[in-house]
């Protein structure tokens, strides 16, 4: 299947050039993508400095970390040790 | 093997609705689930003796369960993909601009900042709540969410299961988490 449709809003990698800034819909796009992937460096750091300046998405950060911990718990995942 | 319905002691019992529960999420509801789920049961009530009580005994039958399901899905994903998701399948796409603003921030008027009840007392209803979530979302959605949360496929392996381009995969399992993430936040709301 091809084209691919991102649908707006999404993270592509054009997103990342020094002059743009991550949208909270980018951010939590890349909150639940870190559930999948590791965060190329860039994506981590842009994140990273949205999450310092933004409210919502630090509760939503942590919101979504209390949902996947459920999940784990629900889904009887087991977690390698820390 | 007879197919005829088993009693089940008590304590399975209790537990096969939320297993039928999880294998109709991700295998329909055909008898196929049910299937999975009796002969999960079976098993468990088999090898009880492998049971130690280390870890809960649901959790111990989730596991079970997820390996039968997997089976199913290994059988079936030879003949076609297992979740049909059209091109333009924009399933649920509303959720994906609800609670942002057209400048992409969350919309402040109604974003819940409510968090997870910590007492370990509501950690049953949390998971009940979560349950309830996971059967409130959209059928494909659920299912996908399910390959990569319950069986634990990573994305490329669903993209090659499911027939759906990565992008759209990712897309799909993006709103999928943020209407789970909006409905037990409504729950904890609702808890405290």
């Amino acid at each position: 299947m091809r084209g691919a449709r991102m649908g707006r809003g999404t993270v592509s990698d054009d997103a990342m050039d020094a002059d743009d800034v991550l949208t909270c819909r980018d951010a939590a796009l890349l909150v639940c993508d870190a559930r999948d992937r590791a965060l190329v460096p860039a994506e981590a750091s842009y994140l990273g400095r949205h999450l310092s300046t933004c409210a919502e998405c630090r509760s939503a950060a942590r919101q979504f970390a209390s949902l996947f911990a459920q999940m784990d718990a629900l889904f009887a995942v087991d977690k390698p040790a820390a | 093997m007879s197919r005829s319905a088993p009693v089940w002691p008590e304590e399975l019992a209790a537990h096969r609705r939320f297993l039928l529960g999880l294998a109709r999420l991700q295998l329909g509801h055909g008898g196929e689930a049910d299937d999975v789920v009796q002969d999960t049961l079976l098993a468990a009530a088999e090898g009880a003796g492998g049971f130690s009580g280390g870890v809960p005994l649901r959790a111990w039958l989730t596991g079970i369960l997820r390996h039968k399901i997997v089976d199913v899905l290994r059988l079936r994903g030879r003949m076609q993909p297992l979740v049909v998701v059209d091109a333009d399948g924009d399933e649920d796409s509303g959720i994906a601009e609800r609670g942002f603003d057209a400048a992409g921030r969350w919309d402040t008027a109604t974003f819940e900042h409510t968090q997870c009840p910590q007492s370990h007392a509501s950690q049953r209803q949390l998971l009940e709540m979560l349950e309830l979530c996971l059967h409130a979302l959209p059928p494909r959605s659920a299912q996908l969410v399910l390959m990569r949360e319950y069986l634990g496929m990573s994305t490329d392996e669903i993209v090659v299961q499911a027939a759906v381009t990565p992008g759209h995969l990712r897309v799909l399992l993006h709103r999928a988490r943020l209407r789970l993430r909006e409905c037990v936040v409504r729950g904890w709301g609702e808890e405290l």
